[in-house]
């Protein structure tokens, strides 16, 4: 590695703190970078590095098209023209403050800009010829540190500053005054923390701040003139309360005041304080920024995840704002009983059964089309309404054992196919498995597949036939509430869920028609004691909502038939109930559930409840279909009147314009070697999220989020197909990662063990469970496919266990242990050695330690066990290590890169032959961070280090001599990155290019051309 | 969780309570001081964001040795703090120009030996911004440490390992000729937090103390450079003895060599948080509810009882 080396950034994620609408586009600053997505295409249509290391805070735009940006101490000026080709992009101004910028404004003339920056100081600067120093400096009186500002006037003269402090207070001063410091106008009193940010609207001549103390303030200020400040009268007209943790930031449109926070909330309020819509995005953290588009009615959020989010500023249906259906009074009068159960059918007509036993049907706002299909005592004040999943045929089923059922066309009309009775007593549930197949229970949890001829057999007439029988475990309530037909490899299965929340496998065995089977497995309470809501077949794969507020997806093992989870997905709803897809795409999905009285309606894509309608809770009857022109049609009862709405899926949705990734810190990535573009990363949030990288690297898809740990996953570790979570709650986990022939991947949960053990916790707390896994490591092996992996896991209570996972009996089992380091272990890493394997382990006291992994250490908890050789090489914790093998004449030298707490890069050789180690040679640096070095790495001849100080730094060692070997390392070269809490870092080659991957908060990647051929250690 | 589980988690923060102190970071100031020896000799000394006051209960400890106070100890926060015996309290913002005059005031002619600081912002996850208004505390630290630190006299504070810390390493090298960044054991390894070790004040001989213009903070030049070689970096130094509890390790609750485990509440009550008239809220089910802007935190509550509860009977009366 010879010459200069050139760094690109290729991909970045992190908190978004600012994003604005400007005319058809959005522009966002992600870490120091510009993106501008076009709202045509809702694409990124261009990338520009304003800062390098720091972010971009704040962007405002004047009406010559003039886009300030800000950031730190920095503001730079740029031209925008947008040709139909290319948007250019031109820097006409820059300039560095000696203090941070907390607010930036244009004045009229479109040439000057007034700043304040946080030590309370009012600048005007001219960006005309970039000019190198500010026009006016203006000090007030009250000399403070501000955590934002806002600043407002056409003119310097007329310029009034709005300050929020640290104690409470929003001071307000003129910086155009006389000579010397400004006295101060108003103070404004009565938020309880600090001011996180200020708006001022000049059409409403309102001040609207947000704080620490959660609450928003609004505050009305009377102006006889627009330029006579000085008799000027403010009073808090307003205090909102609605967010449940701090308030970040607030815009004022004519009537409503919006406010993000960093309870992952939208808040949507009137000018009077009254809250009208909150949009929840749970899993995107922090909301940052906010702006409104009046031309879209779009609001656009820039969140702690990263991500860049569009939502129509749309408010929450009111019953009173549905349509009600009425009947015409003919029917009206003669049905008085109270309608009992409601569906849709795709032809867009209700049907619905009242207590009486009246069978009605029409279109929704239309009376004239409602009529009495028939009126059947049998099924009055008990009857089960279904309908099949393709919204044509639908049935009833009486408390005597009756079946009709009844198909509709595409105009109004329902006809009576065929009736049957098909149980001698109850029918406690009937539910359709396909167009022809239903599935009936009985008395005592007996259930039969019934199948329905076809039209055709039409000499015969129409006929069901029993194809299956089977019969629920006991239950107190035996019967399902959703079922579907699962076919895997030509073997047809039927699962079903019922009232106990569990869900039951059988197979479908035509030759066993007349036995009643039992499950062939179960999964006991899946979706908790309240009950499995729905179980669908969408695209392959087996969707389950249940009321415990989850969704799940699920497979169906032919081999072992057996169900199994592979995911869980917790929805900010207290029931799922559940899933509706778009016609065969797969795109997104959407989750139907109920919060309080308010059904909800979760989009997948934009993961955020996209439509809340009140309708008065879910034990009403309700129903709810996506019609093909892309509309959402609801229906529900309430108290006995029936209501209906349709609503428009573009309306309710718009894209999300940049993914994030995790809301939280992240604290650990991992790869797999056979499919390096797939990278695990494992959070503070307790989630393992599995990316996958573009061809050019410069998107992360984020595929699938696990999300089972309980606490915080810490350290991740792959081995073959399988990988091992782990982290807080003494909690580890082991997962098979699958590709299918699409390359689409799926991560299934094999076992899940705590220390003190998952399923007991009355056994004795031998073993505190406050206890983090600090790093874990496989035992490299020559037989990947091997049933057993070796795992050695760093504890916080300072010791090293030995483990080994059963992938036959899906088993995790502690094997031994060592209390050698007795201070908190940080870092394992493992390597083959010619003939041996070695494990080096770190801790918080700066000491390094070398193992020999020998087969007994994951046999019987026995012996104790020492390593081989150990040093204080840090002061205090060492916080990473990297290894490289070397050829010796006799055994191998190891060369150990460490990176510690104390700011320092260590690199030590060590001669490893026949048991015996020397320190060959050793090196270290303390000068190039300034903070923890959180990652080294040693690939060819670089070394690579970062650290929480945001640099990385690129060496270049070599070792020589002969008697005596001598390290060199050369400092190369250095960049900054722009995220912020670096924990972690890997490395990959992939052809020509080296891949550096920091996370931290947000996660960035870097590439350089490395033409040196590797071998792999 | 079981109330033990704090105890657990976290060795020093039970020892704290065991010992009487007021915060476990009464440990950092004795691990430093024992490394450093910064309380020999000193007579007066400013403890800066000082609340709850477990620094100061340190200070007072050990320099009022045998009860008498012969020493001068001057406490300041923002928040209320509960009184200590033989420390002077005052509340404010140290930011702010007049909080910093009065405690210069304090000090007519007389100096201070030591100033420490262990003030730390309201954190907002943006760690950019945060590291700035933590740097902006420790040179309004700073800015009043010169108008009162006798030449020869040490400074200690907390600052952020950040991006950007190495401008306040040449802004502190200006004025002490030795610099060094420690970390105690009682300090998470996993936190961005240390201390700057500050000594043998020795402003430059041009420099004249003032107040009026805050202290700023340096900008990134040739001989510290944003990147590259060039970069200021003061030494660093552990402390804590090696025998001592380390921060990040879990420890049982019977720890050995001690009284067996009780538990006990914490020393002194948490100071009430910003957003406890929100909380209040919450619980009352008011949250999103219109509030009258000028009423304290007792009316708003109570009006918005009253009107839920007006909410609840509207709903009973309809049919
Ligand atoms: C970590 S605590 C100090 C703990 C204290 N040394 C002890 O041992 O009890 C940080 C303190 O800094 C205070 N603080 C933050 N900003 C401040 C400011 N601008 N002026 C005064 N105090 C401030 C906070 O109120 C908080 O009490």
């Amino acid at each position: 590695m010879t010459g200069a080396i050139t760094v690109k950034n290729t991909f970045i994620s992190t908190d978004v703190v600012c994003a604005k609408f400007f005319g058809s586009f959005v522009l966002a600053g992600v870490g120091g970078i510009l993106k501008i997505f076009s709202l045509t295409s809702n694409k990124c249509v261009k990338e520009i590095e304003i800062f390098k290391g720091h972010k971009i805070y704040g962007i405002q735009q004047n009406k010559e098209n003039h886009i300030l940006i800000y950031g730190s101490k920095s503001v730079r000026i740029f031209d925008f023209s947008d040709s139909s080709e290319d948007i250019l992009f031109t820097c006409i101004a820059s300039i560095t403050l000696e203090d941070w910028i907390v607010a930036a404004h244009w004045l009229s003339d479109g040439d000057q800009i007034a700043l304040v920056t946080a030590h309370n100081i009012a600048w005007l600067w001219s960006c005309r010829n970039n000019i190198s120093s500010p026009l006016k400096r203006a000090v007030c009186s009250e000399k403070c540190i501000l955590y934002s500002a806002t600043v407002c006037g056409d003119d310097w003269s007329n310029c009034v500053v709005f300050a929020g402090t640290v104690f409470r207070e929003v001071v307000v001063w003129l910086p155009a005054g006389s000579e010397g410091d400004q006295p101060v106008l108003h103070r404004l009193e009565g938020h309880n923390g600090v001011i996180f940010s200020l708006t001022w609207d000049w059409q409403t001549r309102s001040l609207c701040s947000t704080s620490d103390d959660r609450s928003v303030r609004l505050w009305n200020i009377s102006l006889l003139d627009k330029r006579d400040w000085k008799s000027s009268k403010v009073i808090c007209s307003h205090v909102f309360y609605g967010h449940s943790a701090r308030v970040w930031k607030s815009i004022i449109l004519e009537d409503l005041v919006v406010s993000v926070g960093e309870d992952c909330q939208i808040c949507v309020w009137s000018l009077k304080g009254k809250l009208l819509q909150t949009f929840e995005r749970s899993t995107s953290g922090c909301q940052w920024s906010i702006d409104y588009s009046s031309k879209f009615n779009l609001l656009v959020t820039g969140a702690g995840d990263g991500s860049i989010q569009l939502i129509p500023l749309t408010l929450p249906l009111k019953t009173q704002a549905v349509l009600s259906v009425s009947y015409p009074d003919c029917i009206a009068q003669s049905t008085l009983a109270p309608t009992r159960k409601i569906i849709l059918l795709s032809s867009g007509c209700i049907v619905a059964i009242s207590d009486d036993g009246s069978l009605l049907s029409g279109y929704p706002g239309i009376p004239s089309t409602w009529t009495v299909v028939c009126r059947d005592e049998r099924f009055a004040n008990y009857c089960l309404l279904s309908v099949g999943s393709t919204r044509t045929s639908f049935s009833l089923a009486s408390l005597n054992g009756f079946v009709a059922l009844y198909e509709g066309d595409s105009s109004n009309s329902i006809s009576k196919v065929f009736e049957q009775k098909v149980e001698d007593g109850k029918i406690w549930s009937l539910l359709w498995l396909s167009k022809n197949e239903i599935l009936v229970c009985g008395d005592e949890g007996r259930l039969m597949i019934w199948q329905l001829s076809q039209r055709e057999d039409v000499s015969s007439g129409r006929k069901l036939t029993c194809i299956g029988k089977f019969r629920l475990p006991r239950a107190r309530e035996r019967w399902p509430t959703c079922a579907t037909l699962v076919t895997n490899n030509n073997e047809k299965f039927l699962l079903c869920g019922d009232r106990c929340g569990s869900v039951h496998l059988f197979t479908l065995n035509q030759s066993l028609v007349e036995e009643q089977a039992v499950p062939n497995h179960s999964l006991s309470k899946l979706h908790g004691k309240l009950g499995v809501t729905s179980i669908q077949n969408i695209k392959n794969q087996v969707i389950s909502t249940g009321r415990d507020g989850t969704v799940r997806t699920l497979r169906v093992n032919q081999k072992s038939l057996q169900v199994s989870v592979i995911s869980t997905d917790k929805m900010p709803m207290d029931w799922v109930c559940t899933v509706l897809c778009p016609s065969r795409s797969m795109e997104y999905i959407l989750i139907v559930g109920f919060k309080e009285t308010n059904m909800v309606i979760w989009s997948t894509e934009e993961r955020r409840i996209v439509l809340q309608l009140d309708c008065g809770g879910g034990h009403r009857s309700w129903d709810c279909i996506m019609s093909d022109n892309r509309s959402l049609e609801i229906t529900f009862v309430r108290e006995k009147c029936m209501f209906y709405t349709s609503q428009d899926l573009e309306e309710l949705m718009k894209p999300t314009l940049l993914n994030g990734i995790s809301p939280r810190e992240l604290n650990c990535l991992s790869s797999f070697h056979s499919y390096p573009s797939a990278l695990l990363f494992g959070g503070e949030d307790g989630t393992i999220y599995v990316c996958k990288f573009s061809e050019d690297h410069s998107v992360l898809e984020k595929r699938i989020t696990l999300t089972s740990h309980i606490s915080s996953v810490r350290c991740l570790s792959t081995h073959g197909n399988f990988f091992f979570s782990a982290g807080g709650r003494a909690q580890l986990k082991a997962w098979r990662f699958e590709l299918d022939l699409e390359n689409e991947i799926t991560c299934v949960e094999e076992a899940s063990h705590m220390l003190k053990g998952e399923r007991n916790p009355r056994s004795p707390p031998s073993i505190d469970p406050e206890m983090r896994y600090m790093s874990i490591c496989s035992v490299p092996n020559e037989d990947d496919n091997s049933d057993v992996v070796q795992l050695v896991a760093g504890y916080s209570d300072g010791a090293l266990r030995w483990l080994t996972f059963d992938s036959t009996s899906k088993t995790i089992q502690v094997n031994g242990e060592s209390m050698f380091h007795g201070k908190c272990v940080l870092k394992l890493f493992a390597v083959q050695l010619p003939t041996d394997k070695v494990l080096i382990s770190t801790a918080t006291d700066g000491r390094v330690a070398l193992w020999y992994l020998v087969p007994e250490m994951f046999e019987a908890s026995n012996s104790v066990r020492e390593p081989f050789w150990s040093t204080r090489s840090h002061q205090s914790g060492v916080n990473s290590i990297h290894v490289r093998l070397l050829p010796a004449t006799e055994g191998t030298i190891l060369l150990l890169a460490s990176g510690g707490d104390d700011n320092s890069v260590v690199l030590t050789a060590l001669h490893i032959h026949s048991e015996r180690v020397s320190v060959v040679a050793e090196w270290s640096s303390s000068s190039a961070h300034a903070a923890q070095v959180t990652g080294v790495w040693l690939i060819g001849d670089l070394l690579i280090s970062t650290s929480i100080d945001q640099r990385l730094t690129f060496w270049q060692w070599s070792l020589s001599g002969h008697e005596s070997v001598l390290i060199k390392c050369q400092f190369l070269h250095q960049i900054v990155s722009s995220i912020p809490d670096i924990q972690d870092m890997k490395i990959w080659q992939e052809k020509s290019n080296l891949h550096i991957c920091l996370v931290g908060k947000g996660v960035q990647t870097f590439s350089l051309p490395f033409n040196e051929d590797l071998k792999p250690c | 969780m079981g109330k033990t589980s704090k105890d657990k988690r976290d060795v020093y923060y039970r020892l704290a309570k065991e010992e009487g102190w007021r915060a476990r970071s009464a440990f950092k100031l004795m691990q430093i001081d024992d490394e450093f020896k910064l309380l020999e000799g000193v007579k007066n000394v400013v403890d800066l964001c000082a609340a709850p006051g477990s620094w100061s209960q340190v200070l007072a400890k050990r320099l009022h040795k045998d009860g008498t106070e012969n020493a001068k100890i001057v406490a300041v926060d923002l928040q209320a703090m509960a009184p200590l015996k033989g420390v002077i309290q005052l509340q404010g913002d140290i930011t702010q120009v007049s909080t910093a005059n009065a405690i210069i005031d304090h000090f007519k002619g007389e100096s201070a030996d030591l100033v420490v600081c262990d003030g730390a912002p309201d954190v907002t996850g943006l760690h950019e911004m945060d590291e700035y208004i933590q740097a902006q505390l420790l040179l309004a630290a700073l800015n009043i440490t010169t108008h009162i630190l006798k030449p020869g006299g040490s400074f200690l504070a907390k600052i952020f390992r950040g991006k950007d810390i190495t401008l306040l390493y040449s802004q502190l090298k200006l004025f002490f000729p030795k610099v060094t960044v420690t970390k105690p054991l009682s300090s998470r390894n996993s936190s961005i937090e240390s201390f700057v070790v500050c000594q043998d004040y020795s402003p430059p001989s041009d420099y004249v103390p003032n107040m009026s213009n805050p202290l700023l903070d340096h900008k990134y030049t040739d001989w510290n450079q944003l990147t590259g070689s060039n970069r200021i970096i003061v030494p660093f130094l552990a402390c804590g003895d090696l025998s001592a509890y380390d921060s990040d390790t879990n420890y049982p609750l019977e720890l050995e060599g001690r009284e067996p485990y009780l538990y006990r509440p914490p020393v002194q009550a948490p100071i009430s948080p910003p957003y406890e008239e929100s909380v209040h809220l919450k619980k009352s089910k008011g949250l999103g509810k219109c509030v009258e802007p000028n009423m304290s935190v007792e009316e708003t509550v109570k009006s918005v009882e009253e009107s839920v509860a007006t909410l609840h009977l509207n709903k009973d009366l309809k049919p």
